[in-house]
This record gives C-alpha cells, sequence and structure tokens, in this order.
C-alpha cells in the first residue's frame, strides 16, 4: 500500500523529503520549501504533519530527536530511494521534453 | 452590555467552509469564538476585525481526551509557526485563526484533507450507526405491537409519539450519513483528478432535531399518562437518563482539571455511567414489580384468597356497568376488575372484567370493553378491528350477524357466531363509541338489559 501510494510524488512531498536529506525540525521545512522554490511551493502545516506521519509510517524518514512537542527527522535509505527514483522520472521526463521542443527554447 | 454570547449553531462536523465562513463573519461583527461542544458554541465580544479561521481535524483526538497529546500539541505548533493559532478544540475539530492578510492555508493537499476529514468522520459516524440501527429496530418492535393490538396501540399515547420519533430519529441519521458520503465521494474524485478541495455545503444537520425529538417524546408521554403512576416512572427514567449525561459531563470536566489520561476518563466515565444506569434502571424496574412500593404498576388487589392451592384476586375497581345494574343478584363477592384504561389523543379504550369468586362459580360473570374513537375517520377502523381481533384469536370460525340494533339503543348491533353457533357475545356501536360486551352463556339478554347496557356504556 504504502509502495504504491508513494510511487510518485507530489510537489509538497518532494520537497519535504528534500528537506529532510539532513536532520531538521518540522517547523523549518515550513520555512525551507517556500525559500527553496522561491514562494512557488508552500506547504500547509497540517498536509506537513499529515505528510510527516505518512512518511514515518512508510519507514521513509525517521525520528531523530523528540524534545518535549518539538520533533526532528530524516530521510531514512528507503526514503532516499523514492526520492532518487522520482528524481530519475522528472528527469526523463524533462529528457522527453527536451527531445521534442529542444532545449534552448525555454531558456 | 453582555460581553459572552451562547449561540447554537447546526453545522455538520465535517462542514469546514460553514464554520469559516461563519465564525468570520462574527468575528467582523464583534465575537470571537471561545469554545465549541456539540450543540453550544460561546462567543466573547472583541473589536470588530477581518480575521480568517480555518477549521482542521485531528484524527487521532476522542471525546475522552483531557488534553491534547503531545502529538496534537505539535501540530498545534506548526500551525502557529505558519502563523495560525488555536481557538479552541472539540474532539477531532481543531479551529485555528490569523489576522494575517494571506497566511499559507493549513491545508494545502486536497487528497491529504479529504482523507484527513474522512478519518475523522468515520470515528464520528459509528455513533449514527448505532443510533440509527437501534431506532429501527425500536420502530419495527413498535410496528409489530400496531399489528398485533392496533386499537390497544393508538389508545397509549405514548406508543404513538414514541413510534414517530423512533422513526424520526434513524431518518435524520441516516440522511446526514448519506449527505456526508455523497459530499465524501465527490471530494475524494474531485481532489484526486484536479487536486481541488470541493467545499462542503450547507448549515442544517438533522442529526440536533433528536435531542428535541427525545425531550418531546419524554412530555408527551409525561402528559398522556398524567395522573397515573406512569407519570413518575416516567420522570425517575428521564432523571436518570439525564442525570448519566449530567454525571458524564462532569467527571470530564474533572478529569480535564486534574489532567488525567484519556484512557483513565474513558473508563471512569463508561464504568461509572454503566453503573448510575443499570442501578437506577434496576431499582425502578424492581420498584415498579415489587408490590410493596409506591411506583408498582399493578392496581392494588383489594383481596388476596386461596381457592384449591391457587391463589386468587379480588378487585373493587370503579367499573361502569355492573352485572347488579342488569339483574338482581345477592352475591357479594364479585371481583370488579378495570383490566386496562388508556386514552390518546386518537382512541379511548376500558377493558373491564367482573367475575365471581373462584368459590363461586355459578354467579354470572360478565366481560365487557368499550372503545372511543376521537376522530371520525378512525370509527370504522376501530369497528372492524374488534371484530378481527376475534378472528385473529378463534380463526375463521368466527362471524359477526347483524342484528336488530334498536332493542340495544344504537346505530349498528352484531351478534357473533363461533362454528355456526351464536354466542353470548355483541359488538354494538353508538353514535360515538364501540362496545364489545360479552354475558354468561345461559344468559338471555332482554330488551331493558340491552337498554341499560345503552345508558351505561353508549355514548
Amino acid at each position: 500500500m504504502a509502495r504504491m501510494k508513494f510511487q510518485t510524488l507530489t510537489e509538497q512531498m518532494f520537497y519535504t523529503l528534500l528537506c529532510l536529506k539532513d536532520e531538521c525540525y518540522g517547523m523549518d521545512i515550513l520555512d525551507r520549501v517556500p525559500a527553496m522554490t522561491n514562494q512557488r511551493v508552500n506547504v500547509g502545516s497540517g498536509t506537513l504533519y499529515t505528510l510527516l506521519e505518512q512518511f514515518l509510517d512508510a519507514e521513509m524518514i525517521q525520528e531523530t530527536k523528540v524534545e518535549g512537542r518539538k520533533r526532528s527527522y530524516v530521510l531514512t535509505d528507503k526514503g532516499k530511494e523514492i526520492l532518487e527514483k522520482e528524481c530519475i522520472r522528472l528527469s526523463a521526463q524533462l529528457k522527453d521534453y527536451y527531445s521534442i521542443f529542444g532545449k534552448g527554447e525555454n531558456e | 452590555m453582555k460581553n459572552i454570547k451562547i449561540c447554537y449553531v447546526p453545522f455538520a462536523s465535517h462542514n469546514r467552509n460553514g464554520i469559516e465562513k461563519y465564525l468570520e463573519e462574527k468575528a467582523r461583527e464583534g465575537w470571537m469564538l471561545e469554545k465549541l461542544t456539540d450543540f453550544l458554541w460561546k462567543f466573547r465580544r472583541i473589536e470588530p476585525k477581518k480575521m480568517r479561521f480555518s477549521v482542521t481535524y485531528f484524527p487521532k483526538a476522542s471525546d475522552f481526551d483531557t488534553k491534547p497529546s503531545d502529538e496534537q500539541e505539535s501540530f498545534y505548533d506548526l500551525c502557529e509557526h505558519s502563523g495560525w493559532k488555536l481557538v479552541t478544540s472539540d474532539a477531532q475539530i481543531q479551529i485555528f485563526c490569523s489576522e494575517e492578510e494571506n497566511p499559507t492555508p493549513i491545508e494545502t493537499d486536497a487528497v491529504l484533507e479529504v482523507a484527513t476529514i474522512h478519518s475523522a468522520k468515520k470515528k464520528y459516524l459509528i455513533t449514527n450507526y448505532i443510533i440509527t440501527v437501534l431506532g429501527l429496530i425500536h420502530f419495527i418492535t413498535y410496528l409489530m405491537l400496531f399489528f398485533q393490538n392496533p386499537i390497544a396501540f393508538l389508545s397509549k399515547g405514548e406508543m404513538f409519539i414514541s413510534t414517530f420519533c423512533s422513526l424520526m430519529i434513524p431518518t435524520l441519521y441516516a440522511v446526514e450519513i448519506g449527505k456526508y458520503y455523497a459530499w465524501y465521494k465527490k471530494a475524494k474524485r474531485t481532489a484526486e483528478l484536479n487536486g481541488e478541495f470541493i467545499e462542503t455545503k450547507g448549515r442544517e444537520n438533522f442529526q440536533h432535531i433528536t435531542p428535541c425529538l427525545l425531550i418531546l417524546d419524554v412530555i408527551f408521554y409525561i402528559f398522556s399518562t398524567i395522573d397515573s403512576k406512569k407519570t413518575i416512572i416516567a420522570l425517575i427514567f428521564a432523571s436518570i437518563a439525564f442525570g448519566a449525561v449530567i454525571l458524564a459531563v462532569l467527571i470530564h470536566i474533572m478529569m480535564k482539571k486534574l489532567k488525567a489520561s484519556t484512557k483513565l476518563n474513558r473508563t471512569l466515565i463508561i464504568v461509572l455511567v454503566s453503573l448510575i444506569v443499570s442501578c437506577g434502571m434496576g431499582t425502578l424496574i424492581y420498584s415498579i414489580n415489587d408490590s410493596k412500593s409506591v411506583l408498582y404498576a399493578k392496581r392494588d388487589t383489594a383481596e388476596i384468597y386461596e381457592y384449591n392451592g391457587l391463589t386468587h384476586k379480588t378487585y373493587h375497581d370503579d367499573i361502569p356497568l355492573k352485572i347488579e345494574d342488569l339483574t338482581e343478584t345477592d352475591y357479594e363477592g364479585y371481583s370488579y376488575q378495570i383490566v386496562s384504561y388508556d386514552k390518546s389523543v386518537l382512541v379511548e379504550q376500558i377493558v373491564v372484567k367482573q367475575r365471581p369468586r373462584a368459590d363461586a362459580l355459578k354467579n354470572p360473570s360478565l366481560d365487557y370493553s368499550v372503545v372511543t374513537p376521537k376522530a371520525p375517520f378512525l370509527y370504522n377502523f376501530c369497528k372492524n378491528e374488534m371484530f378481527d381481533i376475534w378472528k385473529r384469536n378463534y380463526g375463521e370460525d368466527v362471524e359477526k350477524c347483524k342484528i336488530d340494533a334498536s332493542p340495544w339503543k344504537a346505530k349498528e348491533a352484531y351478534q357473533v357466531k363461533y362454528c355456526d353457533e351464536m354466542t353470548n357475545t355483541f359488538l354494538i356501536c353508538y353514535e360515538n363509541n364501540i362496545v364489545q360486551i360479552s354475558f354468561e352463556y345461559d344468559w338471555q339478554v332482554t330488551a331493558e338489559q340491552m337498554e341499560i347496557v345503552a345508558q351505561k356504556l353508549g355514548k
């Protein structure tokens, strides 16, 4: 079920996982995603909470520290693998696009 | 000037858009939400201002929570970090507000949001399913009682209104379930297809009529049974139910103050409420059946005697027609019993028995029942039903034969034939009521006696 669920990632999933390459708190993710995407992608706090729970269940991330209410997480090998697969998929898509329209047009 | 306002707000629990819009409007009017429960919302006066509200759901929360769990607190922290301050929460519903112009919404993924709402709502719907099923069982039981003896059923006002309530309650709950699933199906599909969240529409929450129906049921029951012990029993019953609710609320408040765990709170509420309800109901049922109790539901027997090793009872009820009114007798040991007397807005029925003591059975007995339909359209229904009851009891061998109604001073009169033999049972239809009377088999009813019956029972 979990594997099926994360076969492709939404933008919010993708950037959340990306932030977790290094250990960080949930709150950091809320700030980093818009900063990383030039405000193009925003993750809502409720959505982030649900995503973190689902990633934990799917063992894509793990909890590193629990300081009272503050929790930090980091990507697991499985999470890295899924992120990498998604990256390959996106790259392939991009490659296909360029092969049709050429690379220069978008630049 | 009032600074606190308590409102009844009938929103379905999943109607997040409805609640948000309502709260934003209230803040503009100068009222800020302070607390919410299933039925009542408490507002505090503030400077009117433009605020954004966000209603979200925390599926892991429960009605028995005495304080937010650590996970819930972490969720609040995340929300606060994005500019959303918790206003209040009730079980799974969490309400936040923000004074920022355009804060990042708490939910930014429609698929996840619909799934979160659904997992919160699923918990909530369990109660709906239980109440729907119980209500339907209740309704079917009433329906069976109606078909067994419609006149007895219609003459009991409390039954009539309880049937109505027992049909309305599951219907309302089923409508709520249906409405929710219609929204959920559509919302899930739309979210998956184009990532949009379909607004939850409508303010009404029909389920909230349920308590009103139950109160109506109790009030009607009390009024329909007034001046009988049933009223006291109904009041005690209602007090036990009400007391149980109050007790649950008090325990919850106390546990919240003591910051007890959800598990302890849940256990304590369930154990104590079940204990109070079962003790209360047990005592009530025992009192109804205990002849020494003031609540003893059965009529006081005037005398209990033994004959041939069996116990018999002699009643001294005030009955409208006695054998002594019809014929001379020097026997004084009769039992005069009103077997039942019921009166509703639709039908009034009295069932009477006059019997000699078991040691003097050579004296005649008399049985009759008088049915008074309160509405003209029920007259023929009651008449046919009074005959059909015999058919149900004695089979197809029962026939009614029309006889001359004039000596009975009635509109119509019938004599009952059983296995081709005339019995001494009559069905007499007066202008406003119907009398069914059975004389002793060898009693030759005279015209004078028929007239007395008309005077005493006919209306």
